[in-house]
């Protein structure tokens, strides 16, 4: 080999092994993708299979193979017996009542009064405006306590009304609203007044059927967020009969009845699944509505 | 006369603003600004929950809580969480930002993925973890087992408990900031980063002279509501240790939470809960006062 084609040869091999280091970068970076991906799915992945095992399999296979994560033998037994010793259409009834409730009813009241402040020139707009905002830095687990004194006085303590009421306002959804409303032209709803609409009309007519995609978005953000809530209702609610969800799990959990592993993981994954179906098909716009709520 | 019409027409506009946000103000007045409040006034009693009334006793609430152990106890658990969450966490969400903001095949799959934690309500996510710590059957041992690390005790252990928790609290929230900073990251112009690669910076320069200081609104923004959400943290020591052991992951809110509704001292309770809130307001301020000092 002369020295000649030697130098060729080497000049060619350099964009040949620029190109498989590139490869290999890919595939390291690929395999930390999964890695991340793996201590995401395997706690849930273990305890949805631990959810249809019989519970004499719980416990089990403490070693890392695939019985561990599949069961050998597959039931819904733990499922049946949730059902039994918990009254779980009525807890799944009164989760979906409150979430829903306060979803439907702080959507028309957080954009009636985001419109107030982005369409009408009231005295004190701008006072209350802030008055709503600076109430963003009082976390509900500050409150509870006053919270708790003020339904109790208001002969709401252990109802519905307790869990519904006081999120029929809330500073963020008025504010997330706002910012929505400001984005759209004034001259819709100037030339609107010229037609001798009143706000009511814009409000109903113009602005509300423009807002499909905010409404939709922040009345996602609320169910999920009134799915879990729990200081609340742990707080505020007595009656086993008007328990919700996210506190019959923990009562699972922590044994006030006997701790049947079996329907704990039942009942666990009963509670994810339907935020998961949620997430999957609503997913562009809650990611979204996390964007654009950090950056504002 | 025009001034007694136009007059006329702000007091129509006013009675219409105020028609749209009456619900709202009503339902902010009566459950966020009252309780809010009464939470500085009823600290100032020894209202119990029992009797259902308290009297004034002036100072003596604040005077006491800095002389009980479990309460100044409390506040360190807090702070410390917060000290470890902060940084780890954010580090995590932003370093997986950059990552994911690159145009590759695949990564918004990877991106739905790494979410689901984020939407996972954070009773499941506690009872999920706690089942991983198991001693005797959890998966997280198996996991060190595998991998030739001895068996350890997790959250029944004075020295591992709070680790363990914090990375619960990680685990579930790191990918809700991730999207924050990819959105932040979306509106840093691509011209900047082309400038800075031509004129031979490398990746990790790019990364501490460009993306960083780029990204300092969004920063901040993570960082402040990463230090409220760790300070509130009420459900972790509630569902998987109860505080324990030892006190050593009983959090303020948690252990005012008990205070209040466990042993019915509403007044002290309250008393703690607003210097929590004074703490909040104070950390907030100064993370406000540091994050936008140099952008002038």
């Amino acid at each position: 080999m002369t020295q000649n084609t030697r130098r060729m040869l080497s000049i060619q091999a350099e964009p040949g092994r620029q190109k498989n280091a590139k490869a290999l970068k890919r595939v390291l970076f690929y395999s930390f993708l999964v890695v991340v991906a793996l201590t995401v799915i395997i706690p849930f992945l273990w305890i949805f299979s631990n959810g249809v095992r019989p519970n004499d399999e719980i416990g089990k296979f403490t070693d890392l193979s695939v019985s561990t994560f599949v069961p050998q033998q597959f039931t819904m037994g733990n499922y049946v017996r949730m059902f039994e010793q918990l009254d779980m259409v009525k807890i799944i009834f009164n989760t979906l009542l409150v979430a829903l409730s306060v979803t439907l009813g702080s959507l028309l009241i957080n954009s009636m009064t985001a419109y107030a402040f982005s369409r009408i020139l009231f005295f004190g707009k701008n006072l209350i405006f802030m008055i709503f905002i600076s109430m963003l830095v009082l976390p509900i687990e500050i409150l509870i306590i006053t919270l708790y004194l003020t339904v109790s006085k208001l002969g709401l303590a252990d109802s519905y009304l307790s869990l519904i009421l006081p999120f029929l306002a809330t500073p963020f959804g008025i504010f997330f609203m706002r910012q929505f409303f400001a984005g759209i032209p004034k001259d819709l709803d100037e030339a609107a007044v010229i037609d001798g609409c009143n706000h009511y009309n814009i409000f109903l007519r113009i602005l509300l059927p423009l807002s499909k995609t905010p409404l939709l978005t922040l009345g996602l953000l609320v169910f999920m967020q009134q799915w879990d809530s729990f200081i609340v209702p742990v707080t505020l609610i007595n009656s086993e009969s008007k328990m919700v969800l996210q506190v019959a799990l923990t009562r699972l959990s922590m044994g006030l009845y006997m701790t049947d592993y079996g329907v704990l993981y039942a009942g666990v994954s009963l509670s994810v699944i339907p935020i998961a179906i949620i997430y999957i098909i609503f997913q562009k716009h809650i990611v979204q509505s996390i964007s654009t709520v950090g950056i504002k | 006369m025009p001034s007694r019409q136009s007059g006329n027409r702000q007091l129509k506009t006013n009675l219409v603003g105020y028609s749209f946000i009456l619900p709202a103000v009503a339902i902010i007045g009566v459950f966020f600004v009252y309780p809010a409040i009464q939470l500085f006034t009823i600290g100032f009693t020894d209202y119990n929950l029992m009797a259902g009334r308290g009297n004034f006793v002036g100072f003596t609430n604040f005077v006491n809580m800095m002389k009980n152990p479990d309460f100044i106890n409390s506040l360190g658990v807090t702070f410390k969480l917060a000290l470890f969450i902060v940084p780890v966490q954010t580090a995590i969400a932003l370093v997986m930002a950059v990552l994911m903001n690159q145009k590759l095949k695949g990564l918004s799959f990877f991106r739905v993925l790494y979410f689901f934690p984020a939407i996972t309500s954070f009773v499941a996510v506690a009872i999920i973890w706690k089942q991983m710590y198991n001693p005797t059957f959890g998966l997280m041992n198996t996991l060190l087992e595998s991998v030739g690390i001895e068996r350890m005790k997790f959250l029944s252990s004075k020295q591992q408990a709070l680790l363990s928790v914090a990375i619960t609290c990680i685990w579930k929230s790191w990918s809700y900031f991730m999207v924050i900073f990819i959105s932040g990251l979306k509106d840093i112009p691509d011209e900047i980063e082309e400038a800075a690669q031509i004129d031979g910076a490398n990746k990790v320069q790019q990364f501490f002279h460009i993306t960083l200081p780029m990204l300092r609104r969004v920063t901040l923004f993570v960082v402040m509501i990463t230090t409220m959400d760790a300070i509130k943290l009420f459900i972790p020591p509630f569902t998987m240790t109860s505080g324990g052991p030892l006190g050593t992951t009983d959090t303020t809110v948690h252990y005012v939470w008990r205070q209040a509704f466990r042993l019915m001292q509403v007044g002290p309770a309250a008393a703690m809960s607003s210097v929590l809130f004074i703490i909040i307001v104070v950390i907030t301020l100064i993370q406000f006062k540091i994050g936008s000092k140099d952008n002038q």
